[in-house]
């Protein structure tokens, strides 16, 4: 706790409906990205390099995965004295009415008491669904420079997207006089990540006063910030330039995947002053059997390939079976190819096993098809 | 739980692998990628219920101290288990020819100390799946008082020279010890894996020290056949046994088969290593690999044919790597071609090179050389 005074709180209780299948028994932050991750060892991983070392995980939707991962805070190096990683469910309190959490507000109104434990002088709230790299250390130094009440992280969108975000008008000197929420008519193109710095104090009152508020959703985006910028707190924009991408839908996870394959992708997960850590899985390196032949792929150990795979994503222990073919597709861990079988730009689900000559996708398709369950031949 | 401590022990003098033994000890060798040596005997002690676990490293220890660490990643209780490095040390001389036996008798309290009865000692040098607490049962159920593992082998001729053999009885009696010189094609290879109770090994090693400071301690239990009842035990899985560099490079090799490989990747008894975060590996246009181990961090843009490929290597454009051991870190450069070669730790292979080894006699590149 003590090298910045800022504790971080992710919140990790989406359900992240439109991943489908991949979140119907799991939440979203659980979820697996780039042959050996899941989504939520990036904001981890860039707290634990960002020196935060106490870290809550707000979590609610199908947690148990989610809570047993995440709890394991030696992953992320964050297992020293005065640090850990806190899964923190909605739990029954003394005096207050059981309940989920309400909002993403709510979710931290119900861990005040969580929070004060460590009286911190900063809170950084983080979601649990976005794939980047960030130094929160460094957003924290301008929080600190522009004598800021609240930072928010925002990123330049292309004019013509930005009415699907919250967009932050600022003056010349990066601090927010307006925020608007999926504007019809934008007047900037900087959209909030949903990444805040905040003073404890200041933002512990708002929290307060936010959950007896009637007609308050309890949310940072539609409450907590326009009731900051109404009292005229300074608020600043903290701008972020790399590679940042909500991986919200099967497409999205599919090109987020497939960003990896280009060796000067932004995103540079080898970046061995930034690594992204993750659970530790004791696999051999991945082997390419004698009749197998891999091109342009991202593959992770532990995987088998005795068919062929092109421009594709592999994580640990896929198995690829002779005379396989597997193109533009992301298999995650334990998926089976057997003998013969095509796949083509598809994601397969964890476990998943693709019977022999069984044919799953197409080569032309526009659409990215998501495979959850076992395919037989002639299906 | 096992009821033994675990012993990792170093060779004597008659096992060295030339040009990689100059930089660490075997137990520090780099295996099939992304393992050290001593990752296989600590692996098979952790996945048998041994919590407490001594290495005895004779050689420059810098790289096995930050391998092994505070032993974590191998799954042994953070808690009551415990895993200590113990560097051979000796003073103001050389600790080359350091027996096992002062070593041990340097340490015996720390041994008699330990709250499990038996011992269990195994070399680093010799790769094989060992269940000892299955073993430790048949030890105690023989009712012998030391038993030693081995294993029938038909091509002692021209391998295993200088590894121990056993001569036994038709009851699996061990009547001596020798050394093989390659004179017979079958012999009992010993695995050099002993399991006795704590007071029989502390009397060995007490004896050992009596009789002779350069005794070992096979030289002991050699002396020791006719009066004490040593057996031996068969072990009936593959066995791997690195005792010069072309042990050493056959012995990875031979993973390449999708039959051993799959033997040694056994889910139920994982080896464990130090992880390091690398991301996966990357093929860029151009990369390609058959017949091969490909660890995370690389990056390759040539061909790679029958090799095994270590952790965060870069493999140039139009380069061509054929059975080939490439340690961690290397970069081979465009258009080299490499053929039989070793090539150890960061090192860097300049463009257009073609070096070649003999499948008998691979080449070695020593580590950090720029060739």
């Amino acid at each position: 706790m003590k090298q910045n005074n800022m504790l971080a709180m992710i919140l990790a209780g989406g359900r992240g409906t439109r991943l489908l299948e991949l979140t119907k028994k799991n939440a979203k932050p659980a979820v697996y990205f780039g042959g050996k991750y899941r989504i939520i060892d990036f904001p981890l991983s860039n707290c634990a390099n960002s020196d935060i070392n106490v870290v809550g995980v707000l979590t609610q939707y199908e947690s148990v995965e989610l809570n047993a991962y995440a709890g394991a805070g030696q992953r992320w190096g964050l297992d020293a004295r005065g640090s850990g990683v806190y899964v923190l469910p909605p739990r029954e309190k003394d005096g207050t009415k059981f309940d989920v959490y309400q909002g993403t507000a709510d979710a931290i109104t119900q861990n005040i008491d969580f929070i004060d434990k460590f009286d911190p002088e900063y809170v950084l709230i983080l979601s649990g669904d976005h794939i980047y790299k960030m130094d929160y250390a460094d957003m924290l130094s301008c929080h600190k420079a522009n004598n800021a009440d609240c930072t928010i992280a925002v990123l330049p969108v292309p004019m013509k997207e930005a009415s699907r975000f919250g967009i932050m008008n600022t003056d010349d000197e990066g601090r927010i006089v307006e925020f608007e929420e999926k504007p019809e008519h934008p007047k900037s193109n900087l959209a909030s990540m949903g990444i805040y710095i905040f003073n404890w104090k200041q933002l512990r009152k708002e929290l307060i006063s936010d959950m007896t508020a009637e007609g308050s959703h309890h949310d940072f985006g539609k409450d907590i910030i326009p009731n900051f910028l109404n009292a005229n707190k300074r608020l600043y924009a903290y701008k972020f330039e790399g590679y940042w991408k909500d991986v919200g839908t099967i497409d999205s996870l599919w090109e987020a995947n497939m960003d990896l394959l280009n060796k000067n992708n932004e995103l540079n997960l080898d970046d061995p002053n930034w690594k992204i850590y993750t659970e530790d899985i004791p696999t051999l390196p991945h082997y390419v059997g004698p009749t197998g032949k891999v091109e342009h792929c991202y593959i992770n150990q532990g995987a088998i390939i005795r068919g062929e795979a092109v421009d594709s994503v592999l994580f640990n222990n896929v198995d690829i079976d002779e005379g396989a073919f597997v193109s533009q597709a992301v298999l995650m861990p334990n998926v089976k190819v057997g003998k013969g079988a095509k796949i083509y730009r598809a994601i397969v689900a964890d476990g998943v096993k693709i019977d022999d000559g069984a044919v799953v996708g197409s080569p032309d398709s526009e659409e990215i098809v998501l495979i959850s369950k076992r395919v037989k031949k002639g299906e | 739980m096992c009821n033994a401590l675990g012993i990792i022990t170093y060779n004597d003098s008659s096992v060295y692998v030339e040009g990689m033994q100059k930089y660490r000890p075997i137990a520090g060798f780099s295996f099939l990628g992304r393992y050290r040596l001593v990752d296989f005997a600590i692996s098979n002690m952790s996945n048998s219920g041994i919590d407490d676990i001594q290495i005895y490293v004779n050689g420059n220890p810098r790289s096995l101290i930050d391998h092994v660490g505070t032993g974590r990643h191998y799954n042994i209780n953070s808690k009551h288990g415990h895993l200590s490095l113990v560097p051979v040390y000796s003073e103001g001389g050389t600790s080359r020819f350091t027996t096992d036996i002062s070593c041990y008798a340097e340490n015996i309290h720390a041994v008699m100390e330990n709250h499990n009865d038996y011992v269990v000692i195994a070399p680093v040098n010799m790769l094989y799946k060992g269940n000892y607490e299955e073993l430790l049962k048949q030890h105690i159920e023989s009712g012998a008082e030391v038993s030693v593992l081995y294993q029938h082998v038909d091509n002692a001729k021209e391998n295993y020279i200088g590894c121990d053999v056993l001569q036994m009885n038709k009851q699996r009696g061990v009547l001596s010890i020798d050394q093989n010189l390659g004179n017979y094609k079958s012999r009992y290879l010993s695995l050099q894996t002993y399991i006795m109770s704590k007071e029989i090994f502390k009397t060995l090693v007490e004896e050992a020290q009596e009789t002779s400071s350069m005794y070992w301690f096979k030289d002991i239990l050699n002396d020791k056949c006719v009066d004490m009842d040593i057996r031996g035990l068969n072990y009936r899985g593959h066995i791997y046994v690195i005792n010069d560099l072309k042990s050493y490079y056959e012995s990875n090799m031979q993973f390449l088969t999708e039959e051993k490989m799959k033997d040694i990747a056994d889910p139920e008894w994982p080896v464990y290593t130090r992880t390091s975060d690398s991301a996966p590996a990357i093929y860029l246009n151009g990369g390609t690999a058959t017949g091969s181990l490909i660890s995370n961090g690389c990056e390759i843009s040539g061909v790679v044919k029958n090799s095994i490929v270590g952790r965060s290597c870069k493999i140039g454009k139009d380069a061509l790597i054929e059975n080939c051991i490439i340690m961690p870190d290397v970069e081979i450069a465009d258009g080299a071609h490499l053929k039989n070669v070793i090539v150890d730790k960061h090192s860097r292979i300049a463009k257009k090179k073609d070096l070649a080894g003999l499948e008998e006699q691979p080449l070695y590149i020593g580590r950090r050389e720029n060739v």
